[in-house]
């Protein structure tokens, strides 16, 4: 399923006459109905499955005394159902997705997010439709960004037409289509794909690195542009969504690479797994690392994606104990300002990903392993 | 995009100028998409 899909498209045309035609007051009711029925139309078992998900987390995250158990149940729930069916998942394999309850990992992280702030006490005041309305908010349901409770409820509360809004979703959805359709389908996977599998005197480690730039480029395309439409669609309605990327392949070190690169979900990871362990364990480094394997096997339950959340996570933990020792913060202009520098923190932090990208482009963790070899020649 | 634009053109020739930009990419996109959409593969995780 694609946003670029016509019937995907015909959900969100109606999803934004619905979201100024309908009575004011009855806006964002009418939005949640209309996301209700895209769910059960594509999948309705999904809808049982959410809705129970979504109901333990309400009955469990209400009351004045919150406690650390609900929270606990909750995630273990959530944790439980994206075991269970993900278990076989595998990202790509045909027919996989058909398997997977619609939009289950990103509804999971919204609503153990929402459990979180209902335990610190950071939720605003709202009742049990403002919450069923922000399960259920069209946009964001399928490929996220993953949006947060508190800024939906404000933009539900303060929501006024605005043309400027609306145009600057019509030019988002409109650069979306571009990274999926021009720069993903056609530049990438088709010219780009073409054009290297015609390379037959390339070195093996120039194609294996080349192999893996293309799944990187494609990837990011797919992702911002998917991301794109999402909050275009967003802003089309009146909500402001969260950004989830922000020009990643500039970064020049890898902690930045992730405040750029799918920045709604490792936010979610910076505040509901790196703060917990860190602060349980007293050790950031595990916080990092464990941050980045629950990232990673959030995609998806195989050692493959264990490993590259391992290998993100050991990378940031690398780059924050240079940072240390070198005496600076992390914000801090230090060496890389300067020219050369920047231009070799660049580098390093670009192959880093890109050699990464070895270990999700293939289909086996071993078959990832021997492309990183081959990319460092240690393997022909 | 216009906030661009209008830095270097007339306030009116950067809405011509936004406009034949918008076309652009519009025909671009209908001509790219005689070519299949390359599958998605984080979508409905």
């Amino acid at each position: 399923m694609t946003w670029v899909e016509p019937r995907l498209f015909l959900w969100a045309i109606a999803a934004v006459v619905v979201a100024w035609v309908a009575p004011r007051r009855w806006q964002p009711s009418a939005l949640a109905a209309l996301g209700l029925t895209f769910v059960a139309t594509m999948d309705i078992r999904s809808v049982l499955l959410l809705a129970a998900l979504g109901g333990l987390t309400y009955v469990l995250s209400i009351g004045r005394k919150q406690t650390g158990w609900r929270v606990a149940v909750t995630i273990v729930a959530v944790s439980a159902a994206i075991v269970y069916f993900k278990r076989d998942f595998r990202i790509g394999a045909p027919g996989m997705v058909a398997l997977v309850p619609l939009g289950l990992s990103y509804f999971g992280l919204r609503i153990v997010h929402y459990a979180f702030e209902a335990y610190k006490g950071g939720l605003p005041k709202h009742s049990v439709a403002d919450y069923v309305r922000y399960l259920l908010f069209f946009p964001t349901f399928v490929a996220g960004p993953i949006n947060r409770f508190a800024p939906y409820l404000r933009d539900c509360r303060r929501r006024r037409w605005d043309a400027h809004l609306f145009a600057e979703g019509m030019e988002r959805v409109l650069y979306g289509c571009v990274k999926i359709v021009v720069l993903a389908s056609y530049i990438t996977s088709l010219w780009f794909a073409d054009w290297l599998q015609a390379q037959t005197m390339l070195p093996a480690w120039l194609a294996a690195y080349l192999g893996c730039l293309k799944y990187g480029a494609n990837l990011y395309f797919q992702f911002a542009g998917y991301s794109d439409i999402a909050i275009g669609i967003g802003l089309l309605m009146g909500y402001r969504i969260e950004e989830n990327f922000n020009w990643p392949f500039i970064a020049r070190n890898i902690s930045e690479f992730w405040r750029r690169w799918h920045m709604t979900l490792s936010e979610w990871c910076r505040s509901y797994v790196f703060s917990p362990v860190a602060a349980t364990a007293r050790n950031p480094y595990l916080g990092v690392v464990a941050s980045m394997l629950v990232l990673g096997m959030w995609h998806e339950l195989t050692p493959r994606y264990a490993a590259w959340g391992v290998y993100h996570g050991l990378g940031i933990a690398m780059h924050q104990v240079f940072v240390r020792l070198r005496g600076e913060t992390s914000e801090s202009p230090g060496l890389w300002w300067r020219p050369m520098g920047g231009v070799l923190a660049w580098l390093l932090t670009m192959n880093f990903v890109i050699v990464g990208f070895a270990i999700t482009s293939s289909d086996t963790l071993a078959e990832g392993w021997r492309t990183i070899l081959t990319i460092l020649t240690i393997e022909r | 995009m216009y906030e661009f634009l209008n830095r270097f053109l007339s306030p009116r020739l950067a809405e011509v100028a936004l406009t034949a930009w918008y076309l652009f990419l519009m025909v671009l996109i209908l001509a790219c998409l005689r070519v299949p959409t390359s599958e998605f593969r984080y979508a409905n995780l």
